[in-house]
C-alpha cells in the first residue's frame, strides 16, 4: 500500500489514546472526573477524514467541533510528545496554517503512525508541492494552444519563404 | 554504562530524528557554552527555591512563637519536609536534565526544509520548510555574548499572539508555532546565512497558493525555437 493509501485509511484515533486520555485526566489530582468524562466523548466521538485535498478531523458529543484544512494551506507541522504519549507509542501532530494564532489549527491525536502522516502532510503541504513543478490545470491547458498558435506563425512564415524561393 | 541510558530508555527518548525532506541535511548542534549557559540559569533557580525553603523554615519558627494551635504547626512541618525532599529529587534529576537537553539537540537544514528537535521530557520536533520562512533573526543576552553563543530565529507566516487557535485551550503549548529557534549555537551568523540563501533558492514565497510561480512551459519554448529559425531562413531567402 502507498503512504497516500495508508494515510486515507486513518479515521479513528488508537484506542492507547483513551488510556492517555485517562492517565492525564488523573494528574490533577480530585476532580479528575470532569477531565475525564469530556475526554472520554472528546476520544469516542473522534473522527478522522483524510482525502485528496485536505483533512477534516470533528469530535464532540454536545458541543460538536469540525475542523477541515486543505494540504496546500498547511505551513509548519510539529510533532509533539510527553513521556506518557511516548510510553504509549503516541505522538502529537500539530497543524499550522499562517492564521494568526498563536496555538496550533489543528492538532491530531493519538495516531501511531505519526511519522508517516508527518511526511505525508509535508509532502501535500504549501511551499512544498510548488517545488515539484506540477503544473496547475489552468496552466497545461492554456499551454498547447500557446504552442500551436506558434507552430501557426512558424508555418505561415514557411510558406512565405516557399513561396519567395519559387520565384 | 553511563548514566543516560537508562534515563533515555525510561523516559523513551527516540534516537535521532529522520533528516527532513530535501537533500542530505546539514547537522548543526548547540555549542558546549550553551551548557554552561543553561546550568548557570538552572543554579539560579535553584538558589531561589533553597531561599524559599529556608525562608519558611523562619516563617515556621516564628509562627510557633506566636502560639497557634498544635495541628497547625505540624501540618506546615510536614510541608516543609516534603518541600526539601522534592528539592533534593527536583536538584540531582534537573541537573541530569540541563545536562540531557543539551545533549539531545537536532538543527537540521536541507535544501528544502528546517528540521529542530528539543526537549528531553516534552519533545519537540518541528519541520518549516524553507519556501514558508518570512524572516530570519539572531538574538543574545548578555551573558550569552559573554559565551560567544545566540539564538537564531526563524519565522513563519502567522501572529505570535497567546490563543486565538482553533483548538484553543486544549493543550496548546506556550511555545509560540510559527517560530523555529536554532539554541545556543556558536556560529549564529553561519547559519543565519545559510538559512537565507536556502530561502532565497526556493520558488515562491510561500504567501499565495503553491503554485503562483510556473516555469513557461516547455512546449511553446520549442515552438518559439522553430518560430525563430523559420525567420532566419527566411530572411536568408529575402537578403
Amino acid at each position: 500500500m502507498s503512504l497516500d493509501q495508508r494515510v486515507f485509511a486513518i479515521h479513528r484515533p488508537s484506542p492507547a489514546l483513551l488510556k492517555y486520555y485517562v492517565l492525564s485526566s488523573f494528574l490533577v489530582g480530585p476532580f479528575f472526573l470532569f477531565p475525564l468524562l469530556y475526554l472520554n466523548f472528546r476520544y469516542r466521538s473522534m473522527r478522522y477524514e483524510f482525502d485528496e485535498e485536505g483533512i477534516s478531523m470533528s469530535w464532540g458529543i454536545l458541543f460538536r467541533r469540525q475542523i477541515t484544512l486543505t494540504y496546500a494551506r498547511i505551513q509548519d507541522i510539529h510533532l509533539t510528545s510527553n513521556i506518557i504519549e511516548r510510553w504509549l507509542g503516541l505522538a502529537r501532530i500539530q497543524i499550522q496554517t499562517a492564521s494568526a494564532s498563536a496555538s496550533a489549527e489543528m492538532t491530531l491525536e493519538g495516531l501511531h503512525e505519526f511519522e508517516q502522516v508527518r511526511d505525508f502532510l509535508y509532502s501535500k503541504m504549501r511551499g512544498v508541492r510548488g517545488g515539484t513543478g506540477t503544473a496547475p490545470a489552468e496552466l497545461a491547458s492554456s499551454d498547447p494552444s500557446l504552442a500551436s498558435a506558434l507552430r501557426e506563425v512558424a508555418a505561415e512564415l514557411r510558406a512565405v519563404r516557399e513561396a519567395l524561393e519559387r520565384r | 554504562m553511563s548514566w543516560r541510558e537508562p534515563i533515555l530508555r525510561l523516559m523513551r527518548v527516540p534516537h535521532e530524528p529522520a533528516p527532513p525532506p530535501g537533500s542530505p541535511p546539514r547537522l548543526f548542534r548547540a555549542a558546549p557554552n550553551f551548557f554552561k549557559f543553561r546550568l548557570v540559569r538552572w543554579g539560579l533557580t535553584q538558589l531561589l527555591a533553597l531561599a524559599g525553603l529556608l525562608w519558611a523554615l523562619q516563617f515556621i519558627h516564628w509562627v510557633d512563637s506566636t502560639g497557634v494551635p498544635e495541628p497547625v504547626i505540624w501540618m506546615m512541618k510536614a510541608g516543609e519536609v516534603i518541600g526539601w525532599l522534592v528539592f533534593a529529587f527536583e536538584f540531582v534529576f534537573g541537573a541530569l536534565l540541563v545536562r540531557l537537553d543539551y545533549e539531545m539537540r537536532w538543527y537540521m537544514l536541507s535544501d528544502r526544509a528546517v528540521r529542530i528537535r528539543e526537549g528531553v521530557a516534552t519533545i519537540r520536533e518541528k519541520t518549516i520548510a524553507l519556501a514558508n520562512v518570512q524572516n530570519l533573526a539572531i538574538r543574545q543576552g548578555p551573558l550569552q555574548r559573554l559565551l560567544g553563543i545566540a539564538d537564531v530565529e526563524v519565522k513563519t507566516a502567522g501572529g505570535g499572539g497567546s490563543g486565538g487557535g482553533e483548538m484553543d485551550g486544549k493543550k496548546s503549548s506556550r511555545e509560540p508555532m510559527h517560530v523555529a529557534y536554532f539554541r545556543g549555537v556558536a556560529n549564529a551568523e553561519e547559519i543565519r546565512d545559510l538559512v537565507r540563501e536556502g530561502v532565497r533558492l526556493q520558488r515562491n514565497t510561500g504567501l499565495g497558493d503553491p503554485d503562483e510561480l510556473q516555469r513557461p512551459p516547455d512546449d511553446a519554448g520549442a515552438a518559439v525555437a522553430e518560430l525563430l529559425r523559420e525567420a532566419r531562413a527566411l530572411r536568408a531567402v529575402v537578403g
